[in-house]
């Protein structure tokens, strides 16, 4: 797996690439609370060359959303493959984040609720 | 492709053989073209499954050995995982429920979840000393 972080119009955007499975989640999570713990609450974790998410890399996301929450925070996912949405789908993570076609939906919905 | 494919590993109930074994099933199934949508379920379940032992099938702190079998026909692709710790049957753990909001979300027992409903069989049996899970993906 890689992490890159950037910023778009002032807003994290944090693109993954690879396999966010077992071997994968420590530097995952390590990374989000990196992120976290520097006060940023809301950021869109891109999807575009993830090539599965198993639960351990599940299980990131749902911590690092349920520390953004107390802040009024929130992680905007994008940029799914269906097959990786398939797996939001049936573990119900798809009616706990906020999914978006692309990158730049994900920005525009930030801005609007600013 | 006419003929049965094969591939056998072993490998210890440790973490760092994760990575390792994922790269040797990925790169089995992609030189049988198997289509990139069901080597990415495989490699998904054999993430979990190869976790769950890590995580909970022992109780000491030895090392344990453990075989992967994967095994190519036309019609499907099957592998199956053998371990020697405590009886674990995946097929009869309760499913979580994911309909909870995020405060009441868990994580338990989801790669499980994952597993029975990405793959299209999963059957378990106890073996004498062994656990012996299989799953099934069939090819369109």
């Amino acid at each position: 797996m890689e992490i890159k972080e950037d910023k778009i119009d002032g807003h994290v955007v944090v693109s993954l690439s690879g396999r966010i499975d077992s071997t994968a989640a420590v530097e995952f999570e390590e990374k989000l609370i990196e992120i976290i713990d520097r006060g940023v609450h809301v950021m869109v974790i891109d999807f575009l060359r993830v090539q599965f998410i198993s639960s351990a890399g599940l299980r990131v996301l749902l911590l690092a959303a349920k520390k953004v929450k107390p802040y009024g925070g929130k992680l905007l996912l994008c940029d799914m493959s269906k097959d990786v949405r398939e797996v939001f789908d049936i573990s119900g993570f798809s009616s706990i984040f906020e999914i978006h076609e692309n990158v730049t939906n994900a920005v525009t919905a930030i801005k609007k609720t600013n | 492709m006419t003929s049965s494919q094969h591939l056998t590993l072993h490998f210890s109930n440790s973490a760092e053989e994760a990575p390792r074994i994922a790269r040797r099933v990925e790169y089995f199934l992609h030189d049988h073209q198997i289509p990139d949508t069901i080597i990415n379920k495989l490699l998904l379940c054999v993430d979990e499954l190869i976790t769950n032992i890590i995580a909970h099938a022992y109780t000491d702190k030895e090392e344990h050995a453990v075989l992967l079998e994967c095994r190519l026909s036309d019609s499907a692709v099957e592998l199956e995982l053998r371990d020697d710790g405590v009886q674990f049957d995946p097929t009869t753990q309760t499913r979580p429920n994911t309909q909870l909001t995020l405060e009441n979300r868990d994580i338990g027992g989801l790669g499980i979840h994952l597993v029975m409903t990405l793959m299209d069989k999963v059957e378990y049996q106890r073996e004498g000393d062994f656990n012996v899970l299989k799953i099934t993906k069939i090819l369109d």
